[in-house]
């Protein structure tokens, strides 16, 4: 980012008052979202991919797939209703 | 009587039907007509004037509406430069990169500003011995409302030249070579004459200036060289620059999770002031217009040739 005149002297007066970093956030807290839809979302795609390895038969991964997608609607529901018991 | 005085002017009088008195008075009438003829106007309806030619044209200050340089170039070579008062701040700027993968049950990353570090340094004055020859494309010059001394046009020729409504007032003709015999009268004036046409050999005007100013529809001029200029020294104003170093970064790899931090340096200048010294300055214009030219002129020495008047009116005619 360019600084104008007016910029640089300001940041120059305050870099020789000052030698500690200057931090934009209070604390650094990285957030990880995890649910039942997103691991069963990553089961399936890993089976996608264990396809394409000729590890299993498309037969093999659209049997569980499609029990898989049975099941979604059904987690989604009781998340809903369940939600501060399966807060992670 | 030989035949030599029988010639005499004596006997060719005696010799002669007329009186002696009546000769004696042709005589002084005859030198009374070699006198100047003065005529009050003369007015010329139309004529022509061939090969035209005017000694000089003297311009004065010409308005220019707008100069316009197309493609222009220019050259800064062989200087040094100085720079004064430079000052710096390196700014390192942190950032945190995290990974987390757990496998099928699914992967995360991000990035984290953890902000930056500024880290003034004062350079104070910094000498560029040997600076590389700088090119400037200058593709477009706009300069309008221009006023310019122009110098003047020496030997113009312009070829042929129509005349209307030419008037010529206290016209003074010499005589010689005018001949009138037979003529018992001893002025001679006339009110009105009136000669359908007439050609002359030649006409010259000493000075002719006029009234108004001459209008050009515009000009210009194409790949201008200007020789190269010695500049002995040139001062700059304060200007900044900043410049941008590629990132570094340090990190750790416990398999589930990578952790990395990357510091981004950044440095800005500040400088007070650019002296160029020794430079040597060149330029080409690719083209320059020049619109709207507006001037005062006045020819002087115009001459002309195979002159052509018709329906010529003199007003009053003395001898």
């Amino acid at each position: 980012m360019s600084l104008s005149h007016k910029e640089f002297e300001k940041r120059w007066e305050q870099a020789h008052r000052k030698s500690r970093p200057q931090q934009k956030k209070s604390s650094i807290a990285p957030v990880i979202h995890l649910s039942v839809i997103s691991v069963l979302d990553n089961y399936m795609s890993q089976l996608h991919k264990a396809v394409e390895g000729h590890a299993l038969s498309k037969e093999e991964c659209d049997a569980v797939c499609e029990k898989i997608a049975e099941l979604k609607p059904l987690a989604k529901k009781a998340d809903a209703k369940a939600a501060k018991y399966l807060k992670v | 009587m030989s035949l030599k005085e029988r010639l005499s002017p004596d006997n060719l009088m005696e010799s002669l039907p007329i009186s002696r008195d009546l000769l004696t008075r042709l005589g002084l009438l005859g030198a009374q007509v070699t006198r100047k003829i003065a005529i009050d106007q003369v007015s010329v309806d139309n004529g022509t004037l061939h090969n035209l030619k005017v000694e000089k044209v003297a311009l004065g200050s010409a308005s220019i509406g707008s100069l316009k340089v197309e493609n222009g170039s220019a050259s800064v070579n062989n200087a040094n430069a100085v720079l004064n008062q430079v000052r710096s701040i390196v700014e390192l700027g942190f950032h945190l990169d995290w990974q987390i993968d757990l496998g099928w049950i699914g992967s995360w990353d991000g990035s984290e500003d953890m902000g930056s570090l500024d880290i003034p340094v004062d350079l104070g004055t910094i000498t560029v011995p040997d600076l590389g020859d700088i090119d400037l494309q200058i593709p477009s010059i706009d300069i309008p409302g221009l006023v310019a001394q122009m110098k003047p046009i020496d030997q113009l020729d312009l070829g042929n030249l129509d005349l209307s409504g030419v008037r010529l007032d206290k016209l003074s003709l010499p005589s010689a070579g005018l001949s009138i015999t037979g003529m018992g009268v001893g002025d001679l004036t006339l009110s009105s004459v009136t000669v359908p046409s007439a050609d002359g050999e030649a006409m010259r005007v000493n000075r002719a200036a006029p009234t108004g100013t001459l209008n050009l529809p515009g000009a210009s001029l194409e790949n201008v060289a200007i020789p190269a200029i010695n500049m002995p020294a040139a001062t700059s104003g304060s200007f900044s620059a900043d410049a941008t170093a590629s990132d570094k970064s340090l990190g750790i790899d416990i398999g589930l999770l990578k952790v990395s931090i990357r510091v981004t340096p950044t440095v800005h200048l500040d400088v007070g002031s650019m002296t160029l010294s020794d430079a040597q300055l060149a330029a080409d214009l690719g083209k320059v217009s020049l619109d709207d030219i507006s001037l005062p002129v006045s020819l002087e020495g115009i001459s002309g040739g195979e002159l052509g008047l018709n329906s010529i009116s003199v007003n009053k005619l003395t001898f």
